[in-house]
């Protein structure tokens, strides 16, 4: 996968390694866009995508030492990104949850019955279907609806990336309007009993 | 690398990356990610996607990029603040559209245990009143006799069968081998009790699912011209595709036979009938007297005291094998989902009363405790239940 952007991706790594933060704000500002479009299309989530992202990024500047020995800057970015994808993959596949959320997030949104059931109003439904999600997922939904906290304040809260803030609440409130929607007609039929 | 394998990951991959994909599909796929073995071609298949991706344009997405930049270079890396959570205002709005009462008094029981939750609270004294839902537990038996208990046995590997190598990982059993090869042919057994159920990837990469009350007897590898394993109770089995050795499945008066494919085998002595529901793929199945060949969405049936006609029908079978994915599915008449009861909450069914003409449909989480199933099953009205220690008493 040479190209002749690799001459001067080699040259960029070298100052990496040697510390230079706009050499990396340079890598950072290029590959960004298709990493992130990558560890989109193997997700499908806005979140997860973030995650790999700053991981992959994070793991570029702390190991940065070694870039100077790297030979194409392009495949080692695709290829950390790439791991840190198959971890996640990986992470779901281990757990029947995260396979479902991800399902659920995956899938296309259906009508809007979902008014039907107030998103907005605390219930113990919400709660239940909340309560399988990880601790930080269920704190943002909870001072964005119930505290009435700003996607900013809640970043600033945290300590968390305001994209991130605003991803979570998208795919928690397709996960609650879906799981509600779609389980709860099964159980509904056995409130119509047949007798013979 | 069974090429055959290969192909069929290749097949799911473009389906995942294109949105195209089945659940039934994702939960295959990720069978796969989770088999550590199938990473090489995984990888092959995402520098595909990466290298197309490679050849177009991308936009910025509306990503905090700056704040990513700044916590990569570990500048005002932000603390992680502990919040302590407020008094949430739980019951605001409750007071919903009387339309919507409905759908809320039949789900607070189906969330009231959806899922065993960690987080969860104040539960401590009912759990221990309460009979629990079953877990993942089993007794595997080698070939030498000896009996592992698989809920207590640490992870890692377990035993040496053969030249096949037996591993436990959390809640699922798998055995690898190297490639097949010659030598005596060894037989282990899991068995699940009442109230257990356990997943056991075999030797060929086949993967079955154990539900309650039930058994597996399977070599340790495969050898023979044919993979044929032993079933009792109820099994979902994942065959792994390999043209050249067709898999068999028996049981006491039955049995299938399939190439590759996915399918559902109920076989409990104590259930009326015998079936068998074919997900995916094509399976010829066999009774004592007579033998079908299923399609997809099919399932065959056959009575246990009859003559072994085979009946086909169209079935949902998301419904017939949602125990695979934690639910019961309830169809049918107060017998039959009490049996379903009895086998995972290891309970015994006493009835008082006519309750022969009491039907039911609807779905349940299994992970919930069985109070909260059978105040569900009350809610229609027209049953009503006693625990007494282990036995339930049905009464009209």
């Amino acid at each position: 996968m040479t190209d002749v952007g690799t001459y001067e991706d080699r040259e960029l790594f070298r100052r990496i390694a040697r510390g230079d933060e706009d050499a990396f704000r340079h890598i950072f500002e290029q590959y960004r866009g298709l990493l992130f479009a990558f560890a989109m299309k193997m997700t499908g989530s806005t979140v997860i995508a973030e995650e790999v992202l700053q991981e992959v990024f994070i793991k570029c500047w702390t190991s940065r030492t070694e870039l100077a020995g790297i030979d194409v800057p392009r495949n080692y970015l695709f290829v950390i990104t790439r791991n840190r994808i198959l971890d996640h993959l990986r992470k779901i596949a281990a757990d029947q949850r995260l396979l479902n959320q991800l399902w659920i997030i995956r899938s296309p949104e259906g009508d809007s019955a979902d008014n039907a059931i107030g998103l907005k109003e605390s219930s113990s439904l919400v709660e239940k279907a909340l309560s399988t999600l990880t601790e930080q997922k269920q704190l943002i939904f909870r001072l964005s609806r119930y505290e009435g906290l700003s996607n900013g304040e809640i970043a600033e809260k945290l300590g968390l990336s305001k994209s991130r803030v605003k991803n979570v609440l998208v795919e928690t409130t397709k996960f609650l309007r879906q799981t509600l929607l779609h389980h709860i007609e099964p159980i509904l039929l056995l409130l119509f009993f047949r007798l013979f | 690398m069974n090429t055959l394998r290969g192909e069929r990951i290749k097949e799911l991959f473009t389906r995942y990356t294109s949105n195209t994909i089945t659940r039934t599909e994702m939960e295959e796929l990720f069978g796969y990610i989770r088999d550590g073995r199938n990473d090489p071609q995984l990888q092959e298949e995402m520098d595909n996607v990466f290298r197309e991706l490679s050849k177009k344009k991308h936009q910025d997405p509306e990503i905090d990029w700056d704040f990513m930049f700044r916590k990569a270079i570990g500048a005002n890396a932000s603390p992680m603040h502990v919040v302590t959570p407020g008094p949430w205002k739980r019951f605001r709005g409750l007071a919903a559209a009387a339309a919507v009462i409905g759908v809320i008094l039949g789900s607070v029981w189906f969330y009231k245990n959806f899922i065993n939750s960690a987080s969860d609270t104040g539960g401590q004294q009912v759990a221990e009143q309460t009979i629990q839902p079953g877990n993942n537990k089993a007794f595997l038996t080698l070939a030498d006799g000896s009996v592992i208990t698989l809920d207590d046995a640490a992870d890692g590997t377990l035993s040496q069968q053969g030249n096949t190598t037996v591993i436990k990982m959390s809640d699922a059993l798998r055995y690898q081998g190297s490639s097949a090869t010659e030598g005596e042919i060894l037989y282990n057994t899991i068995t699940t009790p009442r109230g257990g159920q356990y997943k056991l990837t075999l030797a060929d990469g086949s993967i079955a699912w154990l539900n309650a009350a039930s058994s597996l007897r399977f070599p340790t590898a495969f050898t023979a011209s044919v993979r044929e394993v032993e079933v009792s109770g109820e099994v979902y089995f994942e065959v792994a595709p390999d043209a050249r050795r067709p898999f068999r499945a028996t049981w006491h008066n039955g049995g299938v036979e399939v190439l590759g494919t996915a399918f559902n085998v109920n076989a409990y002595t104590d259930e009326p009938t015998v079936n068998t529901t074919l997900v995916d793929g094509s399976v010829r199945l066999f009774s004592e007297s007579s033998d079908v060949i299923l399609q997809p969405g099919q399932q065959g049936r056959y009575s246990q005291s009859g003559s072994g006609r085979i009946v086909v029908k169209k079935v949902n079978t998301t419904r017939e094998t949602a125990w695979k994915n934690g639910f019961f599915e309830f169809n049918g008449s107060i017998e039959s989902i009490m049996r379903q009861i009895s086998r995972w909450y290891d309970v015994d069914v006493k009835y008082e009363g006519n309750t022969k003409d009491i039907e039911f449909a609807g779905a349940v989480p299994r992970s919930m405790d069985i109070n909260s199933v059978l105040e569900t099953l009350e809610t229609t009205g027209t049953i009503r239940f006693e625990i007494k220690g282990k036995t339930i008493v049905v009464k009209t």
